[in-house]
């Protein structure tokens, strides 16, 4: 009997005590994975320490003009949605530890008096079968958790395909308003020598105030692209995480270039499947459903067999110690219950993952087929670029035989202005959609792996 | 005008061999234009113009004539052949390439070789057979215009012929009547054949050389053409808006000037097919209109002028006695025949300051010299063309001309007549600027 009990604890003790990943090896973990599709070095707050490191690391990417790479950098350290998943790999570390500690034994303890006797025993109670379902749990308590480190991982993917799209956007928008600015100056001077030469008697009231209409719409959409540029600016700030005075960074001004054209892949679609990591975070979860629609089947019944050590003194009466099992009669519930749920949660997850399939498919198809198309258009705008400065410099030989006026040559310059926003609004489009490819194939490198 | 530079040279050899082409196997010695001011664009308004450069003026040498032969101005005279008794002329209807001024050059279509065509000469009296071959992409036929001959003669496309179709050629064969100023041109499809040049002079001699003899007869047309800037082919459309007046498809300062020897009776003979009048001015001699193209003016209805309309369709003689030595200037008096390509709609900036705009307009442009124009005027339009300011491809500033003073700030109709005391008889070469007698030039006070 003796020899039961200390066994019995020291199972207990053994498998509980086991040490099992701690939070930071999980992260570290996932960490090198997102490393490794581009996402570079991520930093988990848990701490002021890491917070202040955190915040002067910021401070000190928003001193020069923003790039891109940083914007990706900022974000990925800074931005607290970002860090609130990270819990999640806290919450399901935390689930499997206590996955791996056994129920904690029930001392009972009981005293009576009567008739002269005065009985007392000590019981202690062990849900015994603990011993053999702790494994059971533990491995559960791991997929759960290797699910939870891909999920998050998809998220600082996504996160990271976000922050380079909006950066994009607020640079183009910043770069459309500095290019219309030259557009603005020219109706500028077109309505300064329009209203010149109708006070030199050489140009109608009519004519002028045609002219007018045209500065007035240029101004309006000068304003226009102001406020997009303000609201892709905001956009940008709140994936950074930055609020008060950290706003008032500048973007880069290095010009945004149109890059490689995205490659012809016929595997596309098995590249995705291999590295996306919500795929993979689903496969783990059906994996979970399987095991633990096992686990559930094997504890369907036992699950509550409890061992009962007892030790019994009454007075005058020699001690008694006894031993005995408490089993579940199995009339009312047999476990189908349970046993049934978790089919049917093996089931969902298996379909969500075929279906996860399909959707990833077709939008690897379509990442690919925008990034392609956005290519070819902002590859026609620099042709079309290449055209206007060619029509802007026969207009300056026209201008320079008095065969046409200056009017053509400022409406000329701004249609070559406006090639340039329109061309430059392709390229962040071609852009955004490159990140979008990437992000689908599930990381860096992938776009362009054959 | 005797000048011996390779390219009229070229210019008169293609010409000649061109009018000799159709009873030979000769190919045109063909110039090409790509050698002479980088024309960067095959002219491919029909296959294979013939593309010679436009000739200086040709003189056709008196000797074994009876009659003193007309200088056409940057042109020349067709050559015959005598046989059985009919001076027999060999005429080609063809695209060509014209060049109006150095530097500029026109689809047009012509005559053999040039546009306009050769002047043809003959006496009065003379039996003439003019063998047209059409080589153009369309039907023609040519009319006689003045001509007194039979009706089926007449060249009118349905009406007294049938039209010469492409590759056809057709006899026309009369006994000249008069003398005096005609011209030739086109009854079919006119209103394209004109605009694209064709056209030329047809000049009858008195039968008595005595009669009428002036020392130097000039004769040229006048035509006018819509080139657009950058372009090459004239729009055959236009009515009104030309931007190209010419004297015989040349422009100032590519036209020959007019070179005499003081004390010469001179006579210019000028044909309008134009859609305008132009009332010709020459400065510095009165002169009498002697011929229209209905004949001779009897010497008591002459009268003294110094500018002769000359309406649509007409031709006009008029005659001086070469007096005054020096440097005439010759002109259509419409000021805007005597400019080259303008806008029309161009922004009126007369008296409207623009300098103080100039740094923004070049900060918008920072690659272009920007320099603001017109508001003293279009003379500076002369000083671009003169600090070499680039234009259109094949487009001509619309006036320059450099004369001894400066610009002479003139295009389009505009020649001169030089007159000098030492120029040799019979010599048509350019004499240089005038030299003007010590006090005879107007000063700066």
């Amino acid at each position: 009997m003796r020899k039961v009990v200390v066994f019995s604890f020291a199972a207990a003790v053994l498998f509980s005590g086991c040490s099992t990943l701690s939070q930071s090896d999980v992260f570290d973990s996932m960490n090198q994975m997102t490393s490794s599709k581009g996402s570079g070095e991520l930093t988990w707050i848990k701490s002021a320490k890491e917070e202040e490191a955190v915040r002067s690391e910021v401070e000190r990417l928003l001193k020069e003009p923003l790039s891109e790479e940083n914007a990706v950098r900022i974000t990925l350290i800074n931005n607290r949605a970002l860090q609130q998943t990270y819990e999640q790999i806290g919450i399901s570390q935390s689930d499997l530890v206590q996955a791996g500690l056994m129920s904690n034994p029930l001392l009972g303890y009981s005293i009576g008096r009567g008739g002269g006797i005065r009985q007392s025993g000590v019981t202690l109670e062990l849900a015994f079968l603990d011993l053999l379902w702790i494994p059971l749990r533990r491995e559960l308590g791991g997929l759960a958790l290797e699910e939870t480190k891909l999920s998050v991982g998809d998220t600082v993917l996504q996160t990271l395909r976000d922050a380079k799209k909006r950066y994009i956007d607020a640079r183009v928008a910043e770069e459309s308003v500095r290019l219309n600015d030259d557009v603005l100056k020219s109706h500028e001077v077109s309505l300064q020598l329009a209203t010149r030469q109708y006070t030199a008697g050489n140009l109608s009231k009519r004519d002028v105030l045609k002219i007018q209409d045209e500065y007035a719409h240029a101004r309006l959409e000068s304003i226009r692209l102001n406020r997009e540029s303000a609201i892709a600016r905001e956009a940008l700030n709140k994936l950074l995480g930055i609020y008060g005075g950290q706003t008032y960074y500048t973007l880069s001004k290095e010009p945004l270039s149109l890059g490689n054209q995205p490659r012809e892949n016929g595997a596309l679609e098995r590249i995705a499947l291999k590295h996306r990591l919500d795929f993979a975070s689903a496969q783990k979860r059906v994996e979970y459903a399987a095991k633990e629609a096992g686990y559930s089947k094997k504890t369907a019944l036992l699950d509550e067999v409890t061992v009962e050590l007892g030790s019994e003194k009454s007075t005058g009466e020699s001690r008694i110690n006894s031993i005995g099992v408490k089993i579940p009669i199995p009339i009312f519930d047999m476990g189908q219950g349970r046993l049934s749920r978790t089919q049917s949660l093996y089931n969902q997850s298996v379909q969500n993952l075929v279906s996860l399939a399909v959707n990833i498919r077709s939008e690897v198809r379509e990442a690919y087929a925008t990034a392609r198309y956005n290519y070819d258009m902002a590859s026609e705008y620099q042709n079309s670029i290449a055209i206007n400065r060619d029509i802007l410099e026969q207009t300056q030989l026209y201008y320079n035989g008095m065969l046409d006026g200056i009017y053509e040559l400022l409406g000329d310059q701004r249609r070559y202005r406006d090639t340039k926003i329109e061309s430059l609004k392709a390229i962040g489009e071609y852009q955004k959609a490159q990140a979008d490819l990437i992000y689908t194939l599930g990381g860096e490198n992938n776009a362009t792996q054959r | 005008m005797q000048h011996k530079d390779r390219r009229e040279f070229l210019g008169l050899g293609a010409a000649l061999i061109a009018s000799a082409a159709l009873s030979s196997n000769l190919k045109a010695s063909e110039h090409d234009h790509t050698a002479h001011g980088g024309i960067k664009r095959q002219l491919t308004f029909v296959n294979n113009p013939k593309r010679v450069l436009s000739p200086a003026t040709i003189i056709t040498p008196p000797e074994g004539k009876n009659y003193n032969p007309v200088v056409t101005l940057n042109g020349w005279s067709l050559p015959y052949e005598m046989k059985e008794g009919v001076k027999e002329f060999h005429i080609i209807a063809e695209p060509v390439v014209r060049e109006f001024a150095p530097g500029m050059v026109v689809n047009c279509w012509g005559y053999n070789g040039t546009s306009p065509g050769p002047t043809i000469e003959a006496v009065e009296g003379d039996r003439v057979r003019l063998i047209v071959t059409n080589k153009l992409p369309e039907h023609t036929t040519i009319h006689w215009h003045g001509l007194i001959l039979p009706n089926g003669m007449d060249g009118v496309g349905g009406l007294t012929q049938s039209a010469i179709a492409t590759g056809e050629t057709y006899v026309y064969e009369f006994t000249l009547r008069q003398s005096g100023t005609f011209m030739y041109h086109p009854h079919a499809d006119e209103m394209v054949q004109m605009a694209m040049g064709m056209m030329g002079m047809f000049i009858i001699h008195p039968k008595k050389p005595q009669e009428h003899r002036v020392d130097r007869d000039f004769c040229f047309l006048l035509s006018s053409y819509d080139v657009a800037p950058g372009t090459y082919t004239p729009n055959p459309s236009t009515m009104t808006e030309f931007n190209l007046w010419s004297f015989n498809s040349r422009v100032f300062p590519g036209i020959d000037s007019m070179n005499v020897r003081v004390g010469d009776r001179v006579r210019i003979r000028v044909g309008n097919l134009t859609m305008t009048n132009h009332p010709i001015h020459m400065h510095g001699h009165p002169f009498e209109v002697t011929c229209t193209d209905g004949g001779w003016v009897p010497k008591n209805a002459r009268w003294p002028e110094v500018t002769i309309d000359i309406g649509v369709g007409q031709v006009r003689a008029f005659e001086f006695v070469a007096t005054q030595e020096g440097d005439w200037s010759f002109h259509c008096h419409k000021s805007h025949h005597t400019m080259g390509p303008m806008g029309h709609s161009v922004p009126n900036m007369l008296g409207v300051k623009q300098d103080d705009l100039t740094e923004k307009i070049s900060d918008l442009m920072p690659e272009y010299m920007y320099m603001p124009m017109g508001k003293n005027g279009m003379a500076e339009m002369q000083d671009m063309a003169d600090m070499g300011m680039a234009l259109p491809e094949n487009t001509l500033p619309m006036m320059s001309g450099q004369g001894p003073f400066g610009p002479i700030e003139m295009g389009g109709m505009f020649t001169l007549v030089k007159v000098r005391a030492n120029q040799p008889k019979r010599d048509y070469s350019d004499p240089g600027w005038y030299n003007h007698p010590q006090g005879s030039v107007a000063r700066k006070l």
